[in-house]
């Protein structure tokens, strides 16, 4: 039988590499998707833990998740599309007007 | 559980702030080019927020209700909430005051990044009902953030909060450096919401199902009283380690909302390409709202682990503070320097968050965080209304120190409130910013923090240095270039509620202070109603 603890590394391991892609890659869309990934891997340790608990919130909590992580999406993806209009590309080492 | 409208009561202010974002579409869909009327609609709607915030508190204490909880236990319904929500409606009044001008003729204007290649899909299609409604949902993500006594209404008010943010630093979408910093602000902001959902999803694994704080509370003194230490796993999962994990997960998404400093890469940059009505908001409103969850959890739920975060909180709050001023006296852009100014703010008010561990001061490092999140606003708020207004009156694309020179000559009003909230920001007395830092240091020498309190007084002797350098520059530098500034009434009223405010609390800091104290004994963990 799969236990908590296969789900837990499965979920420990999906959000590292979300969180290694998001380090790592140039390109804004990929460091999107990165970002997704690591909310699907909080949602997996949610949904496997209201399982094996057993208690519905973290399923709950998960469907709160998926709306608040469309909305992200729409809204990042609009300010992508406006900043591929000025830049002719979604390369983030070209978004460099201001620097620290 | 059944439904009732003492719990409407509790959210009356969040309901009416969220069918104000709604009308105010509307209204100007039926009546296009109202912008006065839209602006006067906002700032009678979030004041009927803010009575309604006040109104619901007295409600409760005179019919009785005590420690009842409302939805369920989702959110506080505590004098501290209602303080919070009173600060917030507050912010977004003074934002809604100063912003119309900012978004008036803004086709006609010179756009602010002259020179800047303008691509010609993006030409500005802005209507002004998008701002306010944004400035208003934002507002309410931020109360419900403030009054969040659950896990899943942190995330849900942070989130709501968050995205708004990220539309508003983007609104001027046909300047390139507003597009920059929302990209940022998205990318970063999405990365630390992915943190603390993770934490919030490990805390609640390792509590055996507590999302509600009184229940996380009870978790912790149940493992805690069988003897199970911090570092031994506790049997089938549900031990401290994975419960200490998610606490610093849970620990990095908020120091990311309050830019503390390993996380404070996105403010400046964030900061400085918003527009500067955002800038005033996003430095007040987000920080008020998660320091505000941020003491809850940590001085209410959490302080039985205090020996586990605060080391690591007492090293954040000493960066915090000594980067933020000591880059901050390397800027030459106004705006920046700000921005670097509100960092080692976030400095000074994780003291309040340390002191809060110790149950003893909590009550004063609570007050004191109220105290000083209120004259914070004023101070900031006023200061950048004033940036806006020369940087307006300039047409510059930057912030430049040097459009400062001799100001106060040609714009003694103008100047005068620049002054005084810079003035207020060092923390010289009588301003009120002399008031609220000595609250929240004395918590934190309460709590046997001394160090940190000398580490602090320090840094705002520093931060004396690049603030009175701008009021230097104002009264005693030469004119170097001719000035046309116009104060729009509105903005004029905000400017004056910011200098009264900071003067007087200054003067008569007991009034606020009392409040604030009450505030912050009444702090509540309402008990979830269904299981």
């Amino acid at each position: 039988m799969v236990g908590l603890n296969w789900y837990l590394v499965l979920s420990a391991l999906l959000f590292c590499i979300g969180a290694a892609g998001v380090l790592t890659r140039r390109n804004a869309i990929i460091i999107f998707m990165s970002i997704e990934l690591m909310l699907n891997a909080a949602n997996l340790a949610l949904v496997a833990f209201g399982r094996f608990i057993p208690n519905v919130t973290g399923q709950a909590l998960v469907f709160f998740v998926m709306a608040v992580a469309a909305a992200e999406v729409a809204v990042g993806l609009a300010i992508i599309v406006t900043i591929f209009k000025h830049k002719e590309s979604v390369d983030i080492d070209k978004v460099n007007l201001m620097k620290w | 559980m059944a439904f009732s409208y003492s719990d409407l009561f509790v959210i009356a202010p969040e309901i009416i702030l969220t069918a104000l974002a709604l009308v105010v579409i509307f209204v100007e869909l039926a009546w296009p080019r109202c912008e006065a009327a839209l602006q006067a609609i906002c700032a009678v709607g979030i004041l009927l927020a803010g009575a309604a915030a006040a109104i619901s508190l007295g409600v409760q204490t005179t019919a009785g209700f005590g420690s009842a909880s409302f939805l369920n236990g989702m959110v506080a319904a505590d004098g501290f909430s209602v303080f919070l929500k009173v600060i917030l409606a507050t912010i977004a009044l003074l934002i809604v005051l100063i912003s119309r001008s900012y978004f008036s003729n803004a086709p006609n204007q010179p756009t602010e990044n002259i020179g800047e290649q303008k691509s010609a899909s993006l030409v500005s299609r802005l209507r002004h009902s998008d701002y306010y409604s944004l400035i208003l949902l934002t507002t309410v993500g931020m109360m419900v953030l403030a009054s969040a006594t659950d896990l899943v209404a942190l995330f849900i008010g942070l989130e709501t909060m968050s995205v708004g943010l990220y539309c508003l630093a983007g609104i001027r979408f046909e300047r390139v450096r507003s597009s920059e910093s929302a990209l940022k602000y998205l990318l970063l902001g999405a990365f630390a919401s992915a943190f603390l959902l993770f934490g919030i999803a490990l805390i609640y694994g390792a509590t055996n199902g507590a999302t509600n704080f009184k229940a996380i509370v009870d978790a912790l003194q149940g493992s805690f009283s069988s003897g199970i230490s911090l570092l031994e796993p506790a049997p089938a999962m549900k031990g401290t380690p994975l419960l200490l994990a998610g606490i610093g997960f849970l620990l990095i998404g908020l120091l990311f909302k309050i830019a503390a400093v390993p996380f404070h890469f996105w403010s400046p940059d964030v900061y400085q390409g918003a527009p500067t009505p955002v800038t005033a908001f996003m430095s007040a409103g987000p920080k008020a709202a998660a320091l505000a969850v941020f003491i809850r959890l940590f001085g209410w739920v959490l302080p039985g682990l205090s020996t586990v975060w605060a080391p690591m909180l007492w090293l954040i709050a000493a960066l915090t503070m000594t980067v933020g001023n000591i880059i901050a006296l390397a800027q030459t852009d106004v705006k920046r320097m700000l921005a670097y100014s509100s960092i080692a703010h976030a400095g000074y008010l994780l003291l309040a968050i340390l002191a809060a561990g110790n149950p003893q001061v909590r009550e004063a490092a609570a007050a004191g965080m109220l105290f000083y999140l209120t004259i914070y606003y004023l101070m900031n708020i006023g200061a950048f209304a004033v940036v806006y207004i020369i940087n307006r009156a300039r047409e510059n694309s930057d912030y430049q120190i040097g459009d400062y020179y001799g100001l106060a000559a040609k714009q003694p009003w103008v100047a005068g409130v620049l002054a005084l909230c810079l003035i207020s920001l060092a923390g010289i007395p009588p301003t009120a910013g002399f008031f609220s830092k000595l609250y929240v240091f004395s918590a934190a020498v309460k709590a046997g923090y001394i160090g940190l309190v000398v580490i602090a007084v320090l840094n705002s002797v520093v931060s004396v240095y690049y603030y009175l350098r701008l009021v230097v520059y104002m009264y005693m530098r030469p004119l170097e270039k001719p000035l046309a500034a116009r104060l729009t009434p509105t903005t004029a009223v905000a400017l004056m509620i910011c200098t009264i405010g900071i003067l007087g609390l200054g003067l008569l800091p007991g009034g606020l202070m009392k409040q604030a104290q009450t505030g912050a004994a009444q702090i509540e963990l309402p008990v979830p109603t269904v299981e």
